[in-house]
């Protein structure tokens, strides 16, 4: 991808490419993560998909899209440790397949997205009510309710605690000011990556960035941090369920700034992402405890969790098999081929990711904020020289910070 | 023979092995990774399947599901094992109307293609894990139990449906999923697993005529079995409803709402249900989504949430069309539903911009190998080729989605409430 600085902290990423049947952009503002910020961008990303200055009802915006051939239309927030990233992602089909050219004005079209959203109080007060839905509505899905709770506690005092799609604690009290300054924070102020994927030509889009508001000076926010280790904390909440949802959160303290980020990355693909992995082996395989298990990682905050779905009479057999699978390769008791194998699937999901856009976007992102060699070919030789003995070394580090679990109520268990 | 479609720009070649496997491969030449899918169209519907003798094979439900689960191992260990080690990802998915297994990596295909032919063709399933796997499959039907929104789907279906085996989960209840056994999974295996009745797809970067070859040569090494021809058995199934109304509670924050419109008229061609589906589909996009200008006032109302949506689907001998929607009032959704039901209505500008958005969408998937791949699977399954089931979007007329509201009879519906738990 071949990227164009015009400010600092504002840059334009081109791929161009005829492989894929559309075109795809992302534009991502960068700010700091805290409770009220992530609720307040989660209402404005509600308003700025609904409605628009130059497109006042719905079904005005519809339209819009409609005539750009169903162009596609996300917004959205991703957390990267103490900063929270406001993505607005558009996809559009190609030149090729239709009868006009529509990339420019696509392009045009987005910006507009961007700049206008239609802040008013009634856009507010239905955003609110949208976004009040949605939050509930999480609360409803058992797995991930159980580890953003286990968040919530693991990261109390840290940006880890924070849910970055929104909060009802503060959501009645944010107000159309406080949308509107984030608003036009972002658009003077955040630090901006704007990333295109398409087959038209890139001169268009290096001319239309130019000449938009995205092209000015901007700060940038920080990323990365690590919490400080306390005492181990293990906290139960009932509800009527089937299954107890459990989640270990650890703190590493391993960023990815870290000289053991990629041998922590492949030691968890060995515990608890492969098919293979320790704890599907041991967990599910030999002693079929449970449908689903899996280890990863909060990459920004240096946070691990394991999370799996079980019967709760097995719970303290689970975490105690969780805990001596991590010891397995702290101890480098593990198989080599499953070290080879963890090393390869991260490869090789590397390999594939220029097959998806939205993927490439997603590497690139991350490796810009990580301030790190944005080339793959450089964090696969990163990957390819991990040891086991690194791998232990990685894992030694985890300290087991948070258990909590979701469990059935007595009856039902 | 390759053959690119001159309108959507793909090619694909397709061909037959001597043991009868309909196979198509679909070149994709920047891509880096490939992705292979093999299925046989046995799914969760298949609970009573008649031979051509008139022979009635009962199947319990959840074993199309169970079987999915037990191919994956071999005398060795687990068969994932082996495609991990080859750098490839496998999985597998039950539907109601196919078991598909499929890989995707971004190494080396033939190897992994040639373990996916081989593991789905030669099933080695023990007794002892058969019980081993209930425990497993057990944890996923709870998982499955606790979300809302698959509870409510499922309640729907059982307060639509007697008979029709929709009324049962792909993975069946507890109950079934212990009463399977080693030999109920092998006999289901023999009557639906031969190479005549399945179909391989493969999307790749890697040139077609290597990856025909392997095909062909993985396929003569397979024993060639006799098959045992069946289909699926039909179902006696009552015009009512089971249920009008129904309550199911849940200890949730968010409150939910299903109406469902039982349809019994069924379509005599793939490709007239497919034209229905579409037409139907965008009767309610125009009716019940933001192209309609009274949309605002219903959310400004309260009526309805962002949650609120409308499906439908058409299968060979059931048919429904679905709202659903968060509230706390059922029985005001319920006479919205209604309502708006019978205004439902759509014009020549709308339909045009609503076919502009299909077609670009149906382009924009073909950019995803496992969608594409899918796709092409389930067309072929369907007996129709997959650039003419998007093509058929162009074909559909105002008159045709402004007469597919006939097939609704509203008073033949099912409501049901999923509440909080007191």
């Amino acid at each position: 991808m071949q990227s164009y600085m015009y400010h600092p902290m504002s840059q334009l990423h081109i791929e161009s490419t005829q492989k894929f049947k559309d075109t795809t952009i992302s534009v991502r503002f960068l700010s700091e993560l805290t409770e009220k910020s992530a609720t307040t961008l989660a209402i404005l990303a509600l308003i700025m998909e609904d409605r628009n200055q130059y497109a006042a009802t719905k079904q005005q915006m519809t339209q819009w899209m409609d005539q750009l051939y169903g162009a596609k239309l996300d917004v959205r927030s991703i957390g990267y440790g103490k900063s929270i990233s406001f993505e607005v992602r558009s996809k559009v089909i190609d030149d090729r397949y239709i009868d006009r050219s529509i990339a420019k004005e696509h392009f045009e079209w987005l910006l507009t997205m961007i700049q206008y959203p239609l802040l008013s109080a009634e856009t507010l007060k239905e955003a609110k009510l949208m976004l009040k839905a949605t939050l509930l509505r999480n609360q409803d899905s058992a797995t991930k309710y159980a580890i953003n709770q286990a968040f919530t506690r693991a990261g109390a005092g840290y940006p880890l605690s924070i849910d970055t799609s929104g909060s009802l604690d503060v959501l009645d009290d944010i107000t159309l000011d406080d949308v509107k300054s984030a608003h036009t924070m972002l658009l003077s102020a955040a630090r901006v990556d704007v990333f295109v994927i398409t087959s038209a030509q890139p001169q268009m889009y290096q001319a239309l960035f130019e000449h938009s508001y995205l092209n000015t000076t901007r700060v940038d926010s920080e990323t990365m941090y690590t919490l400080q280790h306390r005492d181990m904390t293990q906290e139960v909440m009932k509800k009527e369920l089937k299954q107890t949802n459990l989640v270990m959160v650890y703190n590493a303290q391993i960023i990815p700034s870290d000289e053991l980020y990629w041998p922590l990355r492949v030691a968890l693909v060995a515990l608890g992402q492969l098919p293979s992995s320790l704890c599907f082996t041991e967990i599910r395989e030999k002693r079929s405890l449970c449908y689903f298990i899996g280890a990863n990682m909060v990459t920004f905050d240096g946070a691990v969790y394991v999370y799996t779905g079980i019967d709760a009479k097995e719970k303290q057999q689970v975490i105690q098999l969780v805990g001596e699978q991590i010891q397995r390769i702290i101890d480098g008791d593990i198989d080599e081929n499953l070290l080879v194998n963890s090393k390869t699937m991260m490869i090789n999901s590397l390999y594939g990711m220029v097959d998806d856009p939205f993927a490439m976007i997603n590497f690139l992102y991350q490796r810009l904020l990580m301030k790190s060699d944005v080339h793959m070919d450089s964090v696969i030789q990163m990957i390819q020289q991990v040891s086991m003995a690194k791998m232990g070394e990685a894992m030694a580090s985890l300290v087991l910070r948070t258990i909590f679990s979701l469990e059935p109520m007595e009856e039902q268990a | 023979m390759n053959v690119t479609h001159p309108r959507y720009k793909e090619t694909l070649r397709e061909f037959t092995t001597e043991n009868g496997l309909r196979c198509i491969l679909v070149f994709k030449p920047d891509y880096q990774g490939s992705c292979a899918l093999l299925g046989t169209p046995f799914g969760a519907l298949d609970l009573e399947q008649v031979d051509q003798e008139g022979t009635i094979y009962h199947v319990i439900p959840g074993t199309a599901h169970f079987l999915e689960h037990k191919l994956f191992e071999n005398p060795e260990g687990d068969i994932m094992n082996v495609f991990t080690d080859l750098g490839a990802q496998v999985n597998a998915f039950t539907s109601y109307h196919e078991t598909v297994y499929y890989f995707t990596t971004s190494a080396d295909v033939i190897e992994p293609l040639n373990v996916l032919m081989d593991f789905v063709a030669n099933p080695s399933i023990s007794e002892a894990s058969v019980e081993k796997e209930k425990g497993i499959i057990v944890q996923e039907l709870n998982m499955y139990e606790q979300m809302p929104d698959v509870r409510l789907m499922m309640e729907t279906y059982k307060s639509l449906y007697h008979n029709h085996p929709l009324k049962f989960d792909i993975g069946g209840d507890e109950q079934s999923v212990l009463s399977v056994s080693k030999e109920h999974l092998d006999e289901c295996y023999l009557r639906n697993y031969h190479p005549q009745q399945m179909v391989l797809v493969v999307a790749t970067g890697v040139d077609l005529d290597v990856i025909e070859e392997t095909i062909r040569k993985k396929q003569s090494e397979h024993p060639v079995r006799a098959m045992q021809k069946v289909v699926r058995a039909s179902v006696n199934e009552p015009i009512e409803v089971v249920n009008t109304y129904h309550t199911i509670t849940m200890d949730v924050q968010s409150e939910k709402v299903a109406v469902a419109f039982k349809i019994t008229e069924f379509f005599d061609s793939p490709l007239k249900r497919l034209k229905a589906e579409w037409a139907m589909r965008f009767l309610n996009e125009a009716a019940f989504s933001s192209l309609n200008p009274a949309y605002q006032q219903w959310m400004d109302d309260e009526i309805i949430t962002d949650f609120f949506g409308v499906d439908s689907d058409f299968g060979e001998d059931y048919g429904f069309v679905l709202f659903f929607n968060e509230t706390s009032d059922p029985k005001q959704f319920e006479d919205f539903v209604l309502e708006q039901w019978e205004k439902a209505t759509i014009s020549e500008v709308t339909l045009q911009q609503l076919k502009r958005r299909s077609l670009g969408s149906a382009i924009r998937r073909m950019n995803h190998l496992d969608d594409l791949a899918l796709g092409i699977m389930r067309s072929t399954f369907e007996q129709m080729d997959y650039f003419e089931t998007i093509d058929v979007i162009e074909t559909i007329s105002l008159d045709e989605v402004l007469a597919i509201k006939q097939l609704v009879h509203v008073e033949n519906r099912s409501v049901i409430t999923l509440s909080k738990k007191a």
